[in-house]
Formats: C-alpha cells, sequence, structure tokens
C-alpha cells in the first residue's frame, strides 16, 4: 500500500473522530437518554382515535357521529354513489379490512359495519404526491387540507390506500340542506377529508364524532403513556386498516 | 387582502387562530366571525372596490357571507 503521509494523517485524524463520536451515538441511542432529550417517538404529541367496534351501534342504524359530522363542516348530501362526499362513512367489515384472510372470524364482528375515516397517517402517501402541499402532516399528526392551495388533480385521491379523500365535481353549495356559517364550504374542484375537527381540537372541544357518540365507541387524544387512546391501546389487542403498506395509519380499531 | 393572506397562512398552515395586534388586542382569525362583524356589510366594504378594479376572488365560494344588514335602512350604494 502506498500512502502519502498527507492522505495518511487525513485517515488517521477521521478514524480518532469517529471513535470519540461513538459513545456519543451510543448516548443517544439508549431509550431513556432520547426520551429525555424529546427524541424518542412516544415523546412526540400524536393524536390518534380508538374505534371500539364491540361498542359501536352501527348496525342498529346508527349514524349519529357521521350525522354530527356531516352538519359541523357542511358536508354536502349530493344523493349519488359516484359523486359523494365522504369524512367518516360506515363499510362492512369486508370491505374495511380486505387482507384479514382468515374466513372464519368471530361472527358478531364479522358482520358488523366498521366507522372508518381519514387515518391520518404517520407517513402519509397523499401528502407525498401532492404537487402543491395542499396537504400536509402537521407536527401534531393530523393530516392537514389547504383548500386554497388544492389545484383539483387528484393524485392524493389515487395515493390514500383508504378512499378517504372525496372531490367536489360540482358546486357542493345547492346540497347542503342546513349550512353552519361557523364553518365554510368547499367548492367546485377540490378534493376534501376530514380533519379530526382541527378547529374545534384548537378551542379545546373534541372531534364532533366523539362528541355524538352516545355509546362511547369512539375515543380521542394524544397517543402518549397515560392517555385513555394509549391505554385502549396498549391493553387491548386492535387492528388498523392495510398495516402492511407501512402508512401508519392512527385510527385503531378494538375487535 | 395583503392582511386576510397573512391571516389565512396563520389560520391554516400554522394552525396559530388567533392575531395579536401592536396594542397587543387578540383577534379571532375568521373571515365570516370577525372581519365580517365590524365590515358587516359585504357590498360595501368587499364589492365596491373589486368592482371598480374588476377583480373577482373566489373567498365567497366557499366562506359564507353572515346575514347582511337591512339595505333599505342604511340606503343602497
Amino acid at each position: 500500500m502506498n500512502l502519502e503521509r498527507r492522505t495518511f494523517l487525513k485517515l488517521a485524524t477521521l478514524s480518532l473522530l469517529a471513535l470519540a463520536a461513538k459513545p456519543a451515538f451510543d448516548l443517544l441511542a439508549r431509550p431513556e437518554i432520547a426520551r429525555a432529550l424529546g427524541l424518542s417517538p412516544e415523546n412526540r404529541k400524536r393524536l390518534a382515535m380508538v374505534v371500539d367496534l364491540k361498542a359501536c351501534t352501527a348496525d342498529t342504524g346508527c349514524t349519529d357521529c357521521i350525522a354530527a359530522c356531516h352538519k359541523v363542516h357542511n358536508v354536502p348530501d349530493i344523493g349519488s354513489r359516484k359523486e359523494e362526499i365522504k369524512w367518516i362513512r360506515e363499510a362492512s367489515y369486508d370491505q374495511a379490512f380486505p387482507e384479514q384472510e382468515n374466513k372464519f372470524v368471530k361472527e358478531a364482528i364479522r358482520d358488523r359495519n366498521v366507522l372508518l375515516l381519514c387515518n391520518h397517517c404517520d407517513n402519509p402517501p397523499c401528502v407525498r404526491v401532492c404537487p402543491t402541499q395542499a396537504t400536509w402532516r402537521r407536527e401534531d399528526g393530523i393530516v392537514m387540507m389547504d383548500y386554497h392551495r388544492c389545484i383539483g388533480c387528484r393524485y392524493c385521491m389515487a395515493a390514500c390506500p383508504y378512499g378517504s379523500r372525496s372531490f367536489n365535481w360540482r358546486d357542493p353549495r345547492p346540497y347542503i340542506k342546513d349550512i353552519d356559517l361557523s364553518y365554510p364550504e368547499r367548492t367546485r374542484g377540490v378534493v376534501e377529508k376530514c380533519n379530526f375537527c382541527d378547529e374545534r381540537l384548537a378551542e379545546g372541544k373534541p372531534p364532533a364524532c366523539v362528541e355524538a357518540c352516545k355509546s362511547g365507541a369512539l375515543t380521542f387524544g394524544e397517543m402518549m403513556p397515560g392517555t385513555d387512546v394509549y391505554g385502549l391501546v396498549s391493553t387491548n389487542y386492535t387492528v388498523r386498516r392495510k398495516p402492511e403498506l407501512g402508512t401508519q395509519p392512527q385510527v385503531y380499531y378494538l375487535v | 387582502m395583503q392582511l386576510l393572506q397573512q391571516w389565512r397562512d396563520s389560520a391554516v398552515r400554522n394552525g396559530v387562530s388567533t392575531y395579536v395586534a401592536s396594542d397587543n388586542t387578540t383577534y379571532d382569525i375568521s373571515l365570516t366571525g370577525t372581519c365580517l362583524k365590524c365590515h358587516s356589510n359585504k357590498s360595501e366594504f368587499c364589492d365596491r372596490c373589486h368592482n371598480y378594479t374588476g377583480v373577482a376572488p373566489n373567498c365567497w365560494n366557499c366562506h359564507n357571507i353572515p346575514p347582511q344588514p337591512n339595505m333599505s335602512l342604511r340606503g343602497t350604494p
């Protein structure tokens, strides 16, 4: 090996630096240190929702949460499946969890209707594809929409694996029965979806669906040790929709 | 309009829904709730200039116009 003196000195200095830095990296890798410095994922403020399928009374025709959500957000009822606008909706177990390979799930669960809403993923594919950054992930985990910026390209709708987004093919105003003046409507040519009621959270209120649910099937809060949602998720068996895609959805279902 | 855009970015993009003015008065950032509470006549406050300059902002495609004051009492512009 033919090393010049200069190259040798460079390599030797770099190696020494690397050796010196290793203990610092090791220290940061220790969970208790990372937590104290606020680097651990557990320490981040992260909003999540838990849907208790056993408590939910969607099967008996209850649509309280859907009605409440669509009322406060001025969601139009266009009356055609093709142009339907949906923030929160019901679907059969098969449609909600198509990847469940077990054909013989408990009947009580299999025949249930499941509430579906935007999963506010940790790794949201809709955000990645949006060309105008009209949708983005907030620090607290809410995947937000800025209708001012949306150009209606519908890339996000193609990217979302959960079908949580709807496009306004026409002016929704004539289809809103009872307009709530405190919240804006949308216009033709923008995509809309559930926003975890960020406008209500800013006022210190829970999301409209959680408030409207009489059977206590919906729990909402920060995913941090000590909170209700954390307690439910850490002590029960929960499923999430299409977890294999790696989007880290933050709506958990208690089955 | 510049203020409106600052308010929009602050509330929508940064999640800050309160505006603190230079005299420390705080205002809720809301077009329908705050701006049009004082400037309660949209046709005088918004439309007059927009019509004159021939621009058509699309604010009201989504935002709601609060109930307008009785025009007959105020006299139409």
